[in-house]
């Protein structure tokens, strides 16, 4: 007979196991490859974003005047290499509005117009690349007639999302067809580029003014003339180290998945072994050699490896699909990352997960080359060694050293520390477990009066115990890392609601649509009808120890930020703005090392001033450091000064606001929005960002508990004979089935409950430690017990599951020999 | 001549070419060329590429494109008038400023110097008083080279018409893009000039260009009167018709420094100096041209050129010592190939013989070794001469239409 029939053979009497093993391996290459996929992609956009922002100037002129055609021709004439930038905002016309069906107002359109003959300048903004190869196509295959000969042969284009472009068609429908639209999907969204003489026209044909911005590139090569100066006009890359730390969180998730299953496919092998430990003893002894033997099994496992590979890289693709937007999300609004890169081809993550897969498989086959050399399978060793509790012990000591390190521990010392942590509570858990129930025996043994079926159950847990110790530990570690995970989402979650109540008082923001006078606009807004409050806000650049920052200013004497709650103040810190002091958000507390009472150098402009730290203050969903200033303290001449308002209505008032920008002319243009909706909004950008994690640890508990079952109704199949036993001296079938059924969720739900410390410890890790390396900020450390209640349910009902797949564990023909 | 000039033109305002040349080109050359492209749709899906037209295609759909957008055509009886000829057309789609340099440093070292100012319209227009502004009505673009035997280092440069940042005035006398420029400097103090150079409308000129490796800053003051090839300045490029106005200054008297790789010359020799536009040049089964413009060692120049073709077409012009010129009749004079080599363009042709048996004229004119290629899709060869034979001299070769 052909050896590889035998082997199929096996596989055709234990079809589940062919089922359980090929579903472990996708289950781990979709997981891995689609984080892989995901993270690579991103790493590409960064990559791009890196190249676009190296530091840019923009020239401004010393008198304070608007930029013409004329100082660009005068940069570029005394040598300066200048490209200049159009910028022409597009309110959303009352018109447009009226059609609408919601009372959203849309956000702005932003036309921004290049000079492509100077924009060899400045490095390629995002998605401008592909806007040019695109036009290229285009042009490459002309469309036949066209609008050229109306226009003098001048079609004017517009590169844009198709959202972006669906906006400008439905607000401007009036627009002559001349503006031929192309859909760049890698570009911001609200963002439409053109040429700079198009958009130029455009403002000229709505009456609009249009903003110029001259931009040169850093540093000056020579002195600007003496009319002009240069200021920082993008300050680049300063998020990029933390949308890398990003990355690598998600990275290291998908390696904590397939570690999981790494320890699944083990532990499934090695039962599969052991069933097929008999054939193969009777194949040697039949004259088949030892190398054939190990060959042909060597081969089965390559092609498992090929099928369940290729499986899992293909539903990675889905998943790295599924998972894009809300991926792609995150990196623009934490990170101001736009667009997502090419990332990995599919054959290279094909590739990387094929090895991958051959060194997991390779660990969980080991033992094929020991295939009667006499060595025993790992899981037959019914010894416990004490260099296990030693090594344990030892792991989870150097993690937690590694994780009390210095709080500016890079991240990949965080993952290696708490990689140690969980393999010593790997090594630890199942000893436990198995300690515990070994005590319980004891106990038993010497009470009084002999229980034999509680010892049996004591001691048929502890067998299961040991040879589930993979599946189990598998199991631990995804209990672990979704309380862990959980723990972080949803303290992260009610901290950014309490936060955003804070930051977001007042019903109602205005957005002016353009740079207003604050004193210009404050008492017709506090005539408005039902207004009883209104909160200016100005927002602006600011350089704090060389080191660029947001400006946040507000009146400190305002009702609505008298509930702000601080990380540290010190007493009366709203009053204490009025002076010289000053607010910093967190990121800028930790990047700088600021502490109260600190003393900072401000550059607001060309005003440079001394502020002293009085508080902190959580600044959640951004990276960039802040500070926060009263108002009078702001320069008109604030790099970047723009003016908003909250308005705070009357308690129970309704005023009809959303009408508000029609009925008053000085308002038009302008756009106003509840602060709900604007809450709303952001809490759906932050459940984006954490869907990811959440469906990856829910997969991995998902993975975790189908491997389990499956095995234990292997185990459970093997132990027939044993069960066959118990049910010949007396116990009735159903009771033997309730009492398996038992020890199974016994055995989850103790296991569940073991993993919770685990679990609390990866939830600290990842809000004390990663959170501050990779987002920027800390979160609160709290616990959610409701939450593991929940996870020992879950445990508790894989147990009983797989109890009752156990249909019936009575095999009489099994004791036929005896 | 030079047609030259709208090869090189057409190298990068043609479409096709920035299309072609996209995928190899890094991403910022690529964005440039792709928003350029954008910015050239005005050269029109339904319109030829302009330097498509100019270099060929059918005359009709040539000249209905050049009146669907205004364009005037250059045509015999044309009159030149200077100075009011140095400054713009801004009714026709192609000029230029064309200035090539012989240049010898004090230790004996020979450079040769290229500057060239083109401007493209992409419709015509009159209003050259408008005020300054974003338009789409022409492109600029200026070709640098600076070359030693051997060597030749390029850069080039792009503007937009309108907002001055290129652009050509007359009073005085200026054609510029960003900080490179060729225009009038201080009244000259050379004896040897000989000021009937009046119709200039300027003294000395000044030529600087300055590019990552190389710069030149010189000083140039014409020595003769301005030359009208052709037919009193129009200069056809054809049997068939279609041609182009065509004036040059064909003697410079040029010093000044050159700086390549930080190492600054100074410098002197001859240069020459064309001024050209049209709104048509070549016929479809016209290739290319090779021109040359040589400098004798009598005080007598020379410009050929060769129309390559079904039928081959030459025009060529005789300058002498004392500034008086004729245009020669292709049976007066004769241009041929007499070597090629091999570059990595293809064969060119780099020795010529050149004889002009009335006056006596019998040349071998010889390429420096190297290549002097300008890049670009449409490139072209622009590179100083030698000259032997009966008499001896220098000048510069342009070719057109070689290579892949």
């Amino acid at each position: 007979m052909n050896l590889g029939r035998v082997y199929l053979s096996h596989y055709q009497r234990h079809p589940g196991q062919l089922v359980g093993l090929l579903l472990i391996l996708a289950c781990a290459a979709m997981l891995w490859s689609g984080v892989q996929s995901l993270t690579s992609r991103g790493a590409a956009s960064i990559e791009a974003s890196l190249q676009a922002q190296v530091p840019v100037l923009s020239v401004r002129r010393q008198d304070g005047g608007p930029l013409r055609v004329d100082d660009f021709a005068r940069l570029r004439r005394a040598g300066f290499c200048i490209t200049p930038r159009l910028d022409l905002q597009l309110a959303e016309p009352q018109a447009a509005r009226r059609m609408s069906t919601s009372d959203d107002r849309q956000p702005a359109l932003r036309l921004l117009g290049l000079d492509p003959l100077t924009a060899s300048c400045l490095p390629v903004p995002p998605g401008m690349d592909a806007a040019s190869e695109h036009l290229a196509q285009q042009l490459s295959e002309p469309a036949p007639g066209g609008a050229a000969a109306q226009s003098g042969g001048a079609i004017m284009g517009l590169w844009g999302t198709l959202p972006a472009l669906q906006r400008w068609r439905d607000w401007m429908p009036a627009m002559p067809a001349e503006y031929s639209l192309h859909d760049v999907p890698e570009l911001p969204a609200n963002l439409l580029v053109g040429d700079i003489a198009t958009i130029a026209s455009l403002a000229g044909s709505l009456g609009r003014e249009a903003r110029l911005e001259l931009l040169m590139p850093a540093p000056l090569a020579q002195a600007l003339p003496t009319e002009y100066e240069a200021t920082l006009y993008d300050y680049g890359v300063s998020s990029v180290p933390l949308a890398h730390s990003f990355l690598l969180s998600l990275e290291a998730l998908g390696w904590l998945a397939l570690l999981v299953a790494a320890l699944l496919v083990r532990a499934v092998y090695l039962f599969a072994m052991a069933q097929r430990m008999n054939s193969l003893e009777i194949l040697y002894r039949q004259g088949v050699e030892l190398w054939r033997l190990r060959l042909y099994l060597l081969l089965e496992m390559l092609l498992l490896c090929v099928i369940g590979g290729a499986l899992g890289v293909w539903f990675g693709h889905g998943l790295a699909g599924l998972l894009a937007d809300g991926f792609r999300a995150t990196l623009a609004g934490l990170f101001s990352v736009q667009g997502l890169g090419a990332g990995l081809s599919a054959g290279a993550l094909w590739l990387r997960a094929a090895i991958i897969l051959l060194v997991l498989l390779g660990w969980a086959c080991s033992d094929i080359f020991m295939l009667r050399a006499g060595v025993r399978p790992a899981s037959s060793s019914s010894a416990e060694s004490p260099w296990g509790w030693l090594a344990g012990v030892l792991l989870m000591q150097a993690g937690v050293l590694g994780l009390m390190l210095d709080l500016n521990t890079p991240l990949w010392l965080i993952f290696i520390a708490t990689g140690a942590c969980l393999l010593g509570a790997g090594l630890l858990l199942p000893r436990l477990v198995s300690g515990l129930l070994q005590g319980l025996l004891v106990l038993l043994e010497r009470g009084s009066g002999r229980r034999p079926l509680l010892e049996w159950s004591c001691s048929e847990m502890q067998a299961l115990c040991r040879l589930l110790r993979l599946p189990l530990l598998a199991l631990a570690f995804s209990i672990a890392s979704a309380i862990g995970i959980q723990a972080m989402v949803t303290g992260f979650e009610s901290t950014f609601v309490r936060w955003l109540d804070q930051r977001l008082q007042g019903e109602l923001y205005l957005d002016p649509g353009r740079p207003v006078r604050l004193q210009d606009w404050v008492a017709p807004l506090q005539a408005l009808p039902h207004v009883e409050s209104v909160l200016p806000r100005v927002r602006g650049q600011a350089l704090v120890e060389q080191q660029a920052v947001d400006v946040l200013g507000v009146d400190p004497q305002s009702d609505l930020v008298s509930d702000w709650e601080f990380l540290q103040a010190e007493p009366q810190p709203w009053r204490a703005l009025q002076g010289q002091g000053v607010l910093v958000n967190e990121q800028l507390a930790r990047r700088q090392r600021l502490k109260l009472g600190d003393w900072i150098t401000v550059r607001l402009g060309a005003l440079e001033k001394l502020y002293r730290v009085v508080a902190i203050y959580a600044d959640y969903g951004r990276p960039n450091g802040e500070i926060l200033l009263a108002i009078s303290h702001l320069p008109q001449a604030l790099p970047g000064r723009y003016t908003t308002f909250v308005l705070g209505l009357t308690p129970g008032a309704r005023p009809d606001w959303q009408h508000w920008t029609q009925q008053h002319a000085w308002l038009a243009g302008s756009r106003l929005r509840d602060q709900a909706s604007l809450k709303s909004a952001a809490r759906a950008v932050f459940g984006r960002t954490f869907s990811i994690t959440g469906a990856l640890s829910g997969l991995t508990l998902l993975l975790s508990g189908v491997a389990l079952g499956l095995m234990a109704l292997a185990l459970f199949r093997l132990r027939q004979r044993l069960y066959t036993l118990i049910h010949v001296c007396g116990l009735t079938r159903t009771e033997l089935r309730w009492r398996l059924c038992a020890h199974a969720m016994l055995l989850t739900t103790g296991l569940a409950v073991l993993a919770t410390p685990l679990g609390v410890f990866l939830s600290w890790v990842l809000v004390a430690r990663v959170n501050p390396v990779a987002f920027g900020w800390a979160l609160p450390f709290s616990l959610y017990p409701a939450y593991w209640l929940q996870v020992w349910l879950a445990c508790l009902l894989v147990g009983a599951v797989t109890g009752l797949v156990m249909a019936n564990p009575v095999r009489l023909e099994t004791l036929k020999n005896d | 001549m030079t047609n030259r000039s709208a090869t090189g033109r057409a190298n990068r305002c043609g479409v096709t070419g920035a299309q072609t040349r996209m995928p190899r080109w890094p991403s910022d050359v690529r964005y440039v060329l792709g928003l350029l492209a954008l910015w050239l749709a005005g050269c029109g899906p339904s319109a030829p590429p302009p330097a498509a037209d100019l270099l060929g295609g059918p005359p009709a759909q040539a000249s209905g494109f050049a009146q669907a957008n205004g364009f005037a055509q250059a045509r015999p009886g044309m009159e030149i008038s200077l100075p009011r000829d140095l400054g713009s057309h801004l009714d026709y789609r192609l000029e230029w400023w064309y200035l090539t340099a012989n240049l010898h440093s004090a230790e004996g070292e020979a450079f040769g110097v290229q500057w060239t100012l083109f401007r493209f319209g992409l419709h015509a227009y009159q209003d050259a008083a408008r005020p300054a502004g974003w338009y789409r009505d022409d492109v600029w673009l200026a070709h640098a080279a600076l070359s030693r035997p051997g060597q030749h280092r390029f850069a080039s440069k792009w503007a937009r018409g309108g907002t001055g940042q290129a652009g050509v005035t007359l009073a005085p006398f200026s054609a510029w893009i960003d900080d490179w420029q060729l225009g009038a400097d201080l009244p000259s103090q050379d004896p040897r000039v000989d000021r009937q150079q009046g119709d200039s409308g300027s003294g000395d000129w000044l030529l600087q260009a300055r590019a990552d490796n190389f710069a030149f800053r010189l000083q140039a003051t014409p020595s003769l009167p301005p030359v009208r090839h052709g037919a009193d300045g129009f200069s056809a490029k054809s049997s068939k018709g279609g041609g182009s106005m065509y004036f040059s200054f064909p003697a410079l008297i040029m010093r000044g420094q050159v700086t390549l790789d930080g190492v600054t010359h100074d410098v002197s020799g001859q240069g020459w100096f064309d001024r050209e536009w049209s709104s048509q040049l070549l016929q479809p089964d016209q290739q290319g041209w090779d021109w040359l413009a040589l400098h004798l060692d009598d005080g007598r120049r020379l410009m050929l050129f060769r129309v390559r073709g079904a039928s081959p077409f030459y025009a060529a012009s005789l300058i002498q010592a004392s500034g008086s010129s004729k245009a020669l009749n292709p049976d007066e004079f004769s241009l041929q190939p007499l070597a090629y080599r091999d570059s990595q363009h293809g064969r060119v042709p780099v020795r010529w013989q050149v004889t002009v048996p009335a006056q006596g004229i019998a040349l071998e004119v010889s390429a420096w070794p190297g290549e002097y290629w300008n890049p670009g899709r449409l490139r072209y060869w622009e590179g100083p001469v030698d000259v032997s034979g009966t008499h001896h001299g220098e000048g510069y070769l342009e070719m057109t239409g070689y290579g892949d």
